[in-house]
């Protein structure tokens, strides 16, 4: 790394020079207060906001990426806590029903972060105490889709999935991957709900034993690796990654089908919470700038998601995850996501017991 | 008696450090595997009851399979390994040019570098079912969706990290082993092959012990192989204490999985002294 020794004090001189000078600035106060730490979604999400983050001046960001699930940051947060080490956190609606109840969330107010205001109400989730916990930034959803240049016929219904032409193409995550939307759409398909999981726990079974899972995800990666490899050709994931991969592959989404067919749209959202303790005003601060309308458009343009700030405008790319009324009755679901958060451990446990001793 | 005192103060660090950060660690998750879990919870609450439902769970035939699963791929890794180790050592260790032995160590150490990632990465894309071996696979009508198939891919995984630390250890108790023994033994009559089984394996047991226990436990203890390689179908241990962790945030269940493969290995590695103890008896 050195070639001279010469080189090297000179490196070790400035190195020092920058270390007294940043603290310094720690003893005047002034920068440490306008430096938050930022946990984003990895790939293009990273990239987008960090883009988006370079437009502004008043707040730097330390950005973190996500190892895993929205719940796979939590644990690691309640061990360090009250000093997590993070200001800004993203997550979806299960995740913040988790926050919510252990409580780790600054209250949200429009005086903090008011772009808010221009924000549906419906999505904010409040904790026990009725604060707002959420700052929303994008809408998407959680749909089938597959691969039509190597799917071995045109998928239609979810009882194709059981079709022996499907023989290990099929990728099927893990429950405690997207919240067991997968299952649950097997169960609506059968007659079930969230709470009525038997049905889908049957197809689920009947699924294991065909021999048409040729991978389980245990997180999104694995999802977009055997798609793209051609490892597998279906499978369910949140929006953004699908529309992404069908400006190269053949893929269709299957968002708008109709309820007979079982493959249901589930609408969530994704966005921030300011974790207490931090450099919250800076964190709020960040928060608002990158919900205002043209911020919010941009960011949801390049990540291929719905823009929650009602006076931002939609892409073209994201229709097939933009629902008028109608289509919200007759093709989404919006799950209790407050039930569905409390019972991934179950979910899973049944899943080691009873599916994976079939795969 | 100040000889035995210095002793105990020059111990004194290490045994805290080591108390710090291995003891505490682990009566923490002792701890918590004895807690009641909450749904919907991070871990269990404080002031959670005690209860032995976390342990008791461990015992439906699906976790006995998960750990007799885990243990079975980690043994076939671990045979396996000592198998090819063992000539490649006995290589090396008989070389008589020291560059070469220089040269085949620092390549076999080499590889230990090598990122587990890319060891995974690299298998299944050469034997994944879409992978360039697939057209082969097809044609010689082996399934790659099968489990047998799965677990195969899964046990050359393992083989990546044992095959190396199985050489270096043999290696080791090889070169201790003194040549003129052997010479000995075929000067008195005895053939290549029997001076080989009768003098050579009999004083390297100690050695083969060594690496085959050590290749266990990197098998048994495997995350990212079985994560990647086993497509999510095949399952170790490692991976169900991760997603109780990490993905449900059921500490005591996950604490318990830990305590029990922990319990486990522990015999393991007891019942293999012994073993090894007694061949080297007989």
């Amino acid at each position: 790394m050195f070639s001279t020794r010469r080189q090297f004090l000179k490196s070790a001189t400035s190195a020092a020079a920058l270390g007294a000078s940043g603290s310094l600035a720690t003893t005047v106060g002034a920068r440490a207060e306008d430096t938050i730490t930022a946990v984003d979604w990895g790939g293009n999400y990273a990239n987008e906001i960090k883009k988006l983050a370079a437009k502004q001046s008043d707040i730097k960001v330390n950005w973190q990426l996500h190892a895993g699930g929205a719940m796979a940051i939590l644990p690691k947060i309640k061990a360090k806590w009250p000093n997590p080490g993070i200001d800004l956190l993203t997550g979806w609606d299960p995740s913040w029903q988790m926050i919510a109840r252990e409580g780790w969330a600054e209250p949200v107010t429009t005086e903090r972060v008011p772009n808010l205001a221009d924000i549906p109400h419906k999505l904010l989730v409040k904790d026990g105490s009725g604060n707002v916990i959420n700052i929303p930034r994008t809408i998407s959803a959680m749909v089938w889709f597959y691969r039509e240049d190597i799917a071995p016929f045109p998928i239609t219904t979810l009882d194709d999935l059981l079709d022996p032409r499907l023989k290990g193409k099929i990728c099927f995550p893990v429950p405690s991957l997207g919240s067991n939307l997968q299952m649950l759409s097997l169960a609506l398909h059968k007659g079930g709900d969230e709470r009525t999981m038997e049905p889908a726990w049957e197809f689920m079974k009947k699924l294991a034993r065909s021999g048409n899972i040729g991978r389980i995800a245990n997180a999104d990666t694995d999802i977009t690796t055997s798609i793209t490899s051609g490892e597998t050709c279906l499978s369910i994931q949140g929006a953004s990654a699908p529309i992404e991969r069908a400006r190269n592959f053949k893929i269709r989404i299957l968002s708008k089908m109709d309820k007979e067919s079982g493959f249901r749209t589930f609408i969530y959202h994704e966005g921030w919470c300011v974790l207490k303790g931090g450099h919250t005003d800076a964190a709020f601060k960040f928060a608002n700038f990158a919900i205002a309308p043209e911020t919010n458009a941009e960011f949801n343009r390049a990540i291929s998601g719905v823009p929650v700030n009602i006076k931002s405008k939609v892409s073209d790319e994201i229709k097939p995850i933009t629902f008028n009324n109608e289509e919200m009755e007759r093709f989404a679901y919006i799950p209790d996501w407050a039930f569905l958060s409390t019972q991934t451990d179950a979910w899973m446990k049944r899943w080691e017991q009873e599916i994976a001793p079939l795969l | 008696m100040s000889a035995a005192r210095s002793k105990v103060l020059l111990l004194l660090p290490a045994v805290a450090v080591f108390a710090l950060l291995l003891v505490a660690p682990i009566l923490m998750v002792l701890d918590e595997s004895f807690r009641a879990f909450e749904p919907g919870r991070i871990g269990s609450v404080q002031g959670a009851s005690l209860t032995l439902a976390n342990y008791a769970e461990l015992l439906l035939p699906a976790y006995v399979q998960y750990f007799a699963q885990t243990y079975f791929l980690a043994f076939c890794a671990s045979v396996v390994a000592v198998f090819i180790a063992f000539p490649i050592s006995y290589c090396i260790a008989r070389t008589e040019s020291p560059s070469t032995r220089k040269a085949s160590l620092s390549a076999i150490v080499g590889l230990m570098f090598l990122s587990a990632l890319v060891r995974v990465y690299a298998l299944e894309l050469t034997f994944g079912s879409a992978g360039v071996l697939s057209p082969v696979m097809s044609f010689m009508n082996i399934n790659p969706n099968g489990r047998q198939y799965i677990n195969f891919v899964i046990v050359a995984g393992l083989l990546h990290y044992a095959i190396p630390m199985s050489i270096l250890i043999l290696f080791g108790a090889i070169q201790n082993l003194d040549p003129r023994l052997i010479e000995a033994a075929q000067s008195l009559g005895a053939s290549a092959l029997s001076s080989h089984i009768t003098v050579t394996l009999p004083l390297c047991t100690r050695g083969i012990f060594s690496a085959f226990v050590v290749s266990m436990t990197l098998g048994v203890s495997a995350f990212i192989i079985p994560w990647i390689l086993g497509r999510g179908r095949v399952l170790f241990i490692s991976n169900l204490i991760y997603t109780r962790f990490s993905e449900v945030a059921d500490y005591p269940s996950g604490a318990a999985i830990s305590i029990v493969m922990m319990v486990l290995s522990l015999l393991m590695i007891f019942s293999m002294s012994r073993l090894a103890t007694s061949f080297e008896r007989t």
